[in-house]
């Protein structure tokens, strides 16, 4: 599918016009997706409306398993989710910045927090029923999404530390919420996250080099 | 420095403003134990999605997503924020627009005004009762000297108050007495008299009179008598005083 270049040829807001030019005549269905990432994002700055589609072919199994895990298996709130998820992505005026790190950790991090604002105002309204209801839901077949090293990292912290992780990070608890719940300072809590953290960092690492050296 | 690298775990979980985050973001360009130490626990926090076992995507998703992404961002142009956000952007830009002290004249000329509502709603009611209350004039009667020796004159009105009702006479330029004297004041009914209290004049001849009327007692005619004292019960004196005519 090929977008006429006048389609989207904004000489006047785009700098390097030539640049433009270029780019927007290579923008066929193939094209795209040989596309970096970094390059995809530009495009997509411009509203241009294929490299955004291409942008949700190549994320949306990472997005939309994140969201199903977020929401604990509801679909359509995972459903929800994605496509506030990618309005963000396609209306934000905070841009993706290459120097702070991978594309998929951008999304992830728009993706957690969008989750997250729905967990918290979902958690108002029915504050009891949510644990229980959705954590049966996961029952579908599922094979591990990535590998299994986060497994056996988490598996090397105590289940208070798991727990502490969960909380904040899967369950949209705030920090102050957490130190509520655990009726302790919050700077404790602080602190043992940033141990479980690093703990699980260390596991993961040595498991990551001893598999390079397995090779 | 110690008070900003608390702010480590907070800015790692999202849990900072956008302010706040911005100024920690220039803390961790100075601080290099917290930027090592932030790109540690960022390693773990990025790996915790591959937690989210894989799943697969529903085929329609994609044409629902595409439809309300482009129908949200593109049906009403500018608006690219939810209902909520717009919300809180209003406010935030209300908020900012106004400088405390503007908000706190604001404040105080609501409360000024808010009194001033209240006290004149106060007063309305004040004065609704008291038309309800009022008094009505129900007769009149213009007075003058019938004697060529005086000017008197003046009035006499029956003033009705609820279920009482009132006499007054009033009347001025009235002859000095001499001794006991008074002048009385005598009504009507059907040729009978009937004593409605006596009157003895200031001394600029101004005098006045109230009489309750009792029960439903009306009268035709009132005239007043110059009396050799306040004690009669019946006239004594010759009349100095009546009804004007025409």
């Amino acid at each position: 599918m090929t977008v006429p270049f006048f389609f989207n040829f904004e000489p006047f807001t785009s700098p390097p016009p030539c640049d433009n030019f270029k780019r927007i005549i290579e923008e066929g269905g193939e094209s795209l997706r040989k596309k970096s990432d970094q390059e995809l994002m530009k495009l997509i700055e411009q509203k241009h409306r294929s490299a955004f589609e291409e942008l949700y072919d190549r994320y949306i199994n990472l997005i939309y398993s994140y969201s199903l895990k977020i929401t604990k298996g509801n679909q359509e709130k995972a459903k929800e989710i994605v496509q506030h998820v990618f309005l963000r992505i396609w209306t934000t005026k905070s841009r993706y910045d290459p120097n702070k790190g991978l594309l998929i950790n951008w999304l992830i991090t728009v993706t957690r927090n969008i989750s997250i604002d729905f967990i918290r105002k979902e958690k108002k309204h029915e504050e009891k029923q949510q644990m229980m209801v959705a954590e049966t839901v996961i029952t579908q077949e599922s094979k591990p999404f990535q590998n299994i090293h986060i497994e056996d990292a988490k598996k090397r912290l105590t289940d208070e530390q798991q727990r502490l992780i969960r909380l904040l990070y899967w369950e949209g608890y705030s920090l102050r919420e957490i130190a509520a719940m655990e009726e302790e300072p919050i700077g404790t809590v602080k602190s043992r996250l940033h141990q479980s953290l690093k703990r699980m960092r260390q596991h993961l690492k040595t498991e990551k080099e001893g598999r390079v050296d397995g090779q | 420095m110690a008070n900003e690298c608390e702010h480590l775990m907070d800015y790692l979980a999202g849990e900072l403003t956008e302010k706040e985050a911005e100024h920690f973001q220039r803390h961790l360009s100075r601080c290099e134990q917290c930027s090592s130490e932030l790109e540690q626990l960022q390693e773990a926090w990025h790996s915790l999605p591959s937690e989210a076992e894989h799943a697969d995507v529903p085929p329609e998703l994609k044409s629902e997503v595409m439809n309300f992404v482009f129908n949200e961002a593109s049906a009403e142009s500018p608006r690219t924020m939810d209902a909520s956000e717009k919300i809180t952007a209003w406010t935030h830009r209300f908020i900012k627009g106004f400088a405390p002290i503007t908000a706190t004249i604001i404040v105080l000329l609501f409360i000024v005004s808010a009194g001033l509502l209240y006290e004149n709603i106060q007063l309305r009611s004040t004065a609704t009762e008291r038309i309800t209350n009022a008094a009505k004039t129900t007769q009149l009667f213009l007075l003058q000297s019938i004697v060529q020796t005086s000017h008197a004159k003046g009035y006499a009105a029956v003033i009705k108050t609820g279920d009482d009702r009132e006499l007054i006479v009033n009347l001025k330029d009235l002859p000095i007495l001499k001794g006991k004297e008074a002048y009385q004041v005598w009504l009507l009914k059907d040729g009978k008299r009937q004593n409605a209290g006596t009157l003895r004049p200031a001394k600029d001849g101004h005098g006045m009179l109230t009489y309750r009327l009792p029960g439903e007692y009306k009268f035709d005619a009132i005239g007043i008598t110059l009396e050799p004292n306040a004690h009669g019960t019946k006239p004594r004196g010759k009349k100095v005083i009546g009804m004007a005519q025409g």
